[in-house]
């Protein structure tokens, strides 16, 4: 074996292993501050609706429920939008124009996200003040609407390159059987390609689940159960950055590693699946 | 259906192609008849595939150029397919194509002849199934895949794949069939079965077939054209098919 092909190959396991450790550290990491909490039989105050730590009760739920809300609600934005995007980038839309929307995802995928919150502080949040009474503007619509935005880049280009995978294979094939380009897509080239756009859809879904800064800047913050979409909420990632920053000490600040697990179990679902997902439908798809 | 013998199907007048500045083809006229296997055989770059996917306008997809004329003999009368107006989803229906190597979509077995057949034909769920029924049979699948209908297509193994691109091809009631090397990708086997299955299908459907084979064409064709460089070079009839001059026409040491 040449010098050069062991060096990669030693190059490359170690990456791996490196990797590998650092995940396990963080996981490791997350159980040991959040031990005291767990093994003081206090997980299920943990999964109470209250959060009031000056009176020991560091109760999580409402922060789990805020970051599924608003992220179901990012989906529900950023899914259909990416389609539309995905469908006229693939060839539904003047090839123009096309190129231009796919350079403007590309663009987006670059900003900032605090550039996005704030963006939104001084536009959409006063929108939302003015129009809907009783409303401060800082909302779950407000955190959703640009959460969308922020995970659409993610989907779009993950998607985008599942299909013209499929497409590269299938479109001579479509066209050769008669059927036209909206017909390729519609029926042909975008069920040949679910497992990628699944996979699109689950790393989008893993992003909004990981976001903080959005939901720091737009959502509020208020430890509740939102009551309508113009009620503030708080989710777990803006709720460790908040304790976080105030606190160093106490059983509160340790309650947030326990939501650091739950995050990190999330992430780990979510990345799971798609492994599993490719794993099981990539020999029969195209999107292999 | 069976064709009457040496009616002609085709006809190509001054047929040149390109591709950006490179020419593919370059003023080829030719004509060929029904009734019969049409092989076109030639080296890799020779143009076959090209003036193959000129018959059903597929090289538009390609961003290619296309000078001369093509007319198809369709519906009972002569089709300039290159005429500015023509409606390329209904020529491409009435032109089946059927490629190199097996391009199935990632669905079931009847889906994959299914979908495209309501998609192009306009026919009710029953009257499809009957259709379904009918295309397996004729490539001899019915036997082997009829009580697994809903497994992937692409389970199946390389030839029954291939026979099922076939049968796709044909649920869609073609009145002339374009086949790239159709049994290159295949072992010996399945190769021959797709032979013998075009043979029989060459009664019924005007059938032009490329291949690079020499013992193929002979086993196969009643006309072959021999592509060179974009130009056809030489057009042999059943009677003077044989393997040995073929390759002499391909690698050029014919007179």
């Amino acid at each position: 074996m040449h010098f050069s092909e062991t060096f990669s190959r030693m190059l490359l396991y170690t990456a791996a292993i490196v990797s590998m450790a650092c995940v396990m550290a963080v996981f490791a990491f997350l159980v040991y501050f959040a031990w005291p909490v767990l093994a003081g039989g206090e997980w299920k105050d943990l999964l109470s609706l209250n959060w009031r730590p000056f009176q020991a009760h560091y109760g999580i739920l409402p922060m789990i429920l805020g970051s599924m809300y608003l992220t179901v609600l990012a989906m529900l934005v950023a899914c259909p939008l990416a389609a539309g995007v995905c469908l006229f980038c693939s060839g539904l839309g003047p090839g123009p124009a096309a190129g231009a929307v796919k350079a403007l995802v590309r663009f987006m995928s670059g900003i900032p996200t605090v550039v996005y919150g704030f963006v939104a502080a001084f536009t959409l949040v006063p929108f939302l003040r003015s129009h809907f009474s009783g409303s401060t503007g800082y909302c779950l619509l407000a955190a959703g609407l640009i959460l969308g935005f922020l995970i659409l880049p993610t989907i779009v280009l993950i998607g985008l390159s599942a299909l013209e995978r499929v497409d590269q294979e299938l479109s001579l094939t479509c066209s050769a059987l008669g059927l036209s380009r909206v017909q390729s897509l519609i029926h042909v080239i975008f069920p040949a390609a679910w497992p990628g756009l699944l996979a699109a859809v689950l790393l989008g879904f893993a992003r909004a689940v990981g976001d903080t800064l959005i939901a720091l800047m737009l959502a509020g913050n208020a430890p509740q159960l939102p009551g309508s979409l113009f009620d503030s909420i708080r989710t777990l990632t803006a709720h460790i950055a908040l304790v976080v920053a105030t606190d160093s000490q106490s059983q509160a600040y340790r309650s947030v590693f326990a939501a650091g697990c739950l995050l990190f179990f999330i992430a780990a679902a979510v990345n799971i699946t798609v492994f599993r997902v490719r794993q099981k439908f990539g020999g029969l798809s195209r999107d292999g | 259906m069976v064709l009457k013998t040496k009616k002609p199907f085709l006809e190509t007048k001054d047929l040149t192609v390109g591709f950006g500045g490179q020419v593919a083809l370059d003023g080829v006229s030719l004509a060929a008849d029904a009734g019969g296997i049409v092989c076109l055989l030639g080296r890799s770059g020779s143009g076959k595939t090209t003036f193959l996917r000129t018959l059903n306008r597929l090289n538009d997809e390609m961003g290619a150029y296309t000078k001369g004329s093509v007319n198809l003999f369709m519906d009972g009368r002569w089709c300039d397919i290159l005429a500015p107006r023509t409606d390329l989803l209904n020529l491409r229906r009435k032109v089946g194509m059927v490629f190199q190597t097996p391009n199935l979509m990632p669905v079931s077995i009847a889906k994959n002849i299914l979908v495209p057949l309501r998609l192009t034909s306009g026919l009710g769920k029953k009257q499809c199934r009957a259709r379904m029924h009918k295309v397996l049979e004729q490539t001899q699948l019915w036997q082997e895949v009829g009580h697994r209908l809903d497994e992937p297509g692409l389970s199946l193994s390389g030839g029954q794949q291939q026979r099922l691109c076939l049968a796709r091809c044909l649920a869609l009631e073609p009145q002339i069939l374009l086949l790239d090397e159709p049994t290159a990708s295949l072992d010996f086997k399945a190769g021959r079965r797709i032979e013998e299955l075009l043979i029989h299908m060459a009664r019924s459907y005007p059938m032009l077939v490329v291949s690079h084979s020499p013992a193929q064409a002979e086993r196969l064709a009643q006309a072959a054209f021999v592509f060179e460089s974009g130009k056809v070079v030489h057009k042999l009839d059943k009677a003077s098919i044989h393997r040995h001059l073929l390759e002499e026409c391909i690698t050029g040491s014919a007179k």
